[in-house]
């Protein structure tokens, strides 16, 4: 029985060991200093109404760290804390770089009206570096007494005594905050530095994640615009392998399909001398054979465009002569329409080559002639102009016109149909056409663009359903 | 004064002799044929042409190799030549072709084609 109850009282006091060990493993000591009576001991309730209070208000600090919005807001909510939570003169937050190794002034509350907006730079060799190189907290009770730390870089705000917190996330450094000087005179005590340390700790977390947040949104943006430039630059050159593969089919084809094409145009003209005039009808079929020949050799001509539209032969030309040429070549185009001329007396020059350039013209009179159904006007306007703000264009990096580049600026402007918002954007594209089978190639304005691009100029079209398009041609002046 | 000669070089034979019956309908030439460079090259010395229809791209002796013995031949160099080929557009035939030369599409119609023989031949 002896025997028995020895053991039951051994093994209780070992359970009872175990289970205290468990509670609390890491400070053991502590617990039994916090135990005592409440009524025994006054300083209990003064901890009690302390841990209270700073239980509180961390919790409150959370919550409004957490609804923070954007790392400066983020900082801000963590300087107002140790500024509102101890009686102190001044906080202030430095954010660290590590690229430069330097702080910046991110928040300041206390010290002066403005210094929040200033900017303040400090190195590393500071009291805010010696404290994110030790990785710990700073207390100092007179700043005056401590030798080691007035050797030194000064830094105004810390006076006399002052509590300096790292604030670090996993190893990474983000910042240093400093709360100086108590309004009331004295050194700061372990509990109001280990309340600095906690902001500084729950503020590391918040100031991490806000980082992160930003630096994913950023990397999101950068992604998009990483995106859209290989999008881009993918449409391009599927559009380039397409070009070139019309080329290369274009000049191998040329020549197979213009020889039977001369043979049928020969012929057609031997057969139409053969004929007397009196026989309508068969003359009227040999009309439309070659009518047709000759609309098959317009597609072929159009596609070598593409194979040949590389290489230009530049000189100097008047443009207003070439632009009275062009006009001169399709009139019998332009009958039904009345074309008015503002051309500014004595331009430049500029550096085309002008049979390109003509190719570009004639088809752009041709769109318009053929977009002005019944009557209409065609304004043709040529002058110099000063470039207003730098331009260039996506996609031809090597197009581009300097803000106040004067420039030779060709418009050309119809009272014709119109473009729809639709049609305008793949005006450019190779085989686009709106004039129906057999009407037009839908390589025109392409391969005008292509022209004009080569010339390092310009070419854009505005327009608007029922009341006519506008087509700019913007050219360099020779040098 | 004698018709004037011109002579057509050009593979495609059924193109040669429409081209001659074009051009002699006007009663004004007289066109002679060769549907290869080595038989155009002969032809060339024999007849002495007043003006050459030259196609470019053509099996064996081509455009360029028949020209550049024409102008090696003194007694032949200065025979005006008249390039026809596939690889212009129709309307930058016969204008803007440099160094003595003119450019003619396969397909030119038969006016242009006797304009631009007139305006090259000389005489």
């Amino acid at each position: 029985m002896i025997i028995l109850f020895l053991l039951i009282g051994i093994l209780t006091g070992f359970v009872l060991a175990v289970s205290l060990r468990r509670k609390k493993p890491s400070q053991p000591q502590e617990l039994p200093q916090q135990k005592p009576c409440p009524q025994q001991n006054p300083s209990y309730l003064e901890d009690k109404i302390w841990y209270e209070t700073e239980l509180d208000f961390l919790f409150k600090f959370n919550e409004k760290l957490i609804s923070a919005f954007g790392l400066q807001d983020a900082v801000r909510c963590i300087t107002e804390a140790a500024y509102n939570f101890l009686s102190i003169e001044r906080t202030v937050f430095l954010t660290w770089d590590k690229n430069s190794e330097q702080f910046t002034l991110a928040c300041a509350m206390g010290w002066g009206r403005d210094r929040s907006q200033s900017s303040l730079v400090i190195g590393k060799d500071s009291i805010s570096g010696l404290v994110i190189h030790n990785r710990e907290a700073l207390v100092v009770a007179d700043l005056s007494e401590e030798s080691y730390l007035n050797k030194l870089n000064k830094e105004e705000y810390l006076q006399k005594a002052f509590i300096s917190v790292p604030v670090i996330y996993k190893n990474e450094v983000l910042g240093v905050l400093h709360v100086c000087d108590k309004k009331a005179p004295g050194p700061f005590t372990q509990r109001e530095a280990s309340v600095v340390m906690s902001i500084a700790r729950v503020g590391a977390i918040t100031l991490q994640n806000v980082r992160l947040y930003e630096q994913a949104l950023r990397r999101a943006e950068e992604l998009k615009i990483a995106y859209d430039e290989l999008k881009e630059m993918q449409d391009k050159l599927t559009q380039m392998e397409k070009l070139k593969a019309i080329g290369q089919l274009a000049s191998g084809v040329a020549h197979d399909i213009r020889n039977p094409l001369g043979i049928i145009i020969q012929g057609v003209s031997y057969l139409e001398q053969l004929i007397p005039p009196a026989e309508k009808e068969q003359l009227e079929t040999l009309s439309m054979i070659m009518d047709s020949a000759q609309r098959a050799d317009g597609i072929v001509a159009s596609l070598l465009d593409f194979s040949r539209a590389t290489k230009l032969e530049l000189y100097p030309e008047d443009i207003n002569s070439i632009l009275e040429n062009c006009l001169n070549l399709v009139k019998t185009e332009l009958k039904h329409v009345k074309v008015t001329r503002q051309i500014q007396e004595g331009l430049p020059k500029v550096s085309v080559d002008k049979n390109k350039l003509m190719q570009v013209f004639i088809n752009l009179f041709m769109n318009a002639a053929h977009a002005i159904v019944g009557n209409g006007e065609l304004a043709v306007r040529c002058f110099l102009k000063k470039m207003e703000g730098a331009k260039d264009l996506s996609g031809h990096s090597n197009i581009s016109f300097a803000s106040g580049e004067e420039v030779i600026i060709v418009e050309i402007e119809d009272t014709g149909t119109g473009i729809s918002e639709e049609n305008l954007k793949r005006i450019f594209d190779p085989f686009f056409t709106t004039k129906g089978p057999g009407k037009g190639t839908g390589l025109g304005l392409s391969v005008s663009q292509n022209i004009i691009n080569l010339h390092k100029g310009l070419i854009e079209i505005n327009s608007q359903v029922g009341k006519g398009t506008k087509v700019t041609v913007i050219l360099r002046i020779s040098k | 004064m004698g018709k004037k000669k011109v002579l057509i070089v050009d593979d495609e034979e059924n193109f040669c002799n429409l081209v001659k019956k074009n051009v002699e309908k006007t009663n004004e030439f007289e066109v002679y044929v060769a549907t290869n460079g080595d038989d155009g090259i002969k032809l060339i010395k024999l007849v002495k042409p007043d003006l050459i229809l030259l196609d470019i791209m053509m099996p064996g002796l081509d455009g360029g190799d028949v020209v550049s013995l024409i102008r090696s031949d003194s007694s032949i160099k200065d025979t005006p030549i008249v390039f026809l080929t596939s690889l212009v557009r129709k309307n930058e035939a016969g204008v803007g072709f440099t160094k003595g030369y003119s450019l003619l599409a396969k397909t030119v119609t038969v006016g242009e084609l006797i304009a631009c023989i007139k305006k090259n031949i000389r005489g």
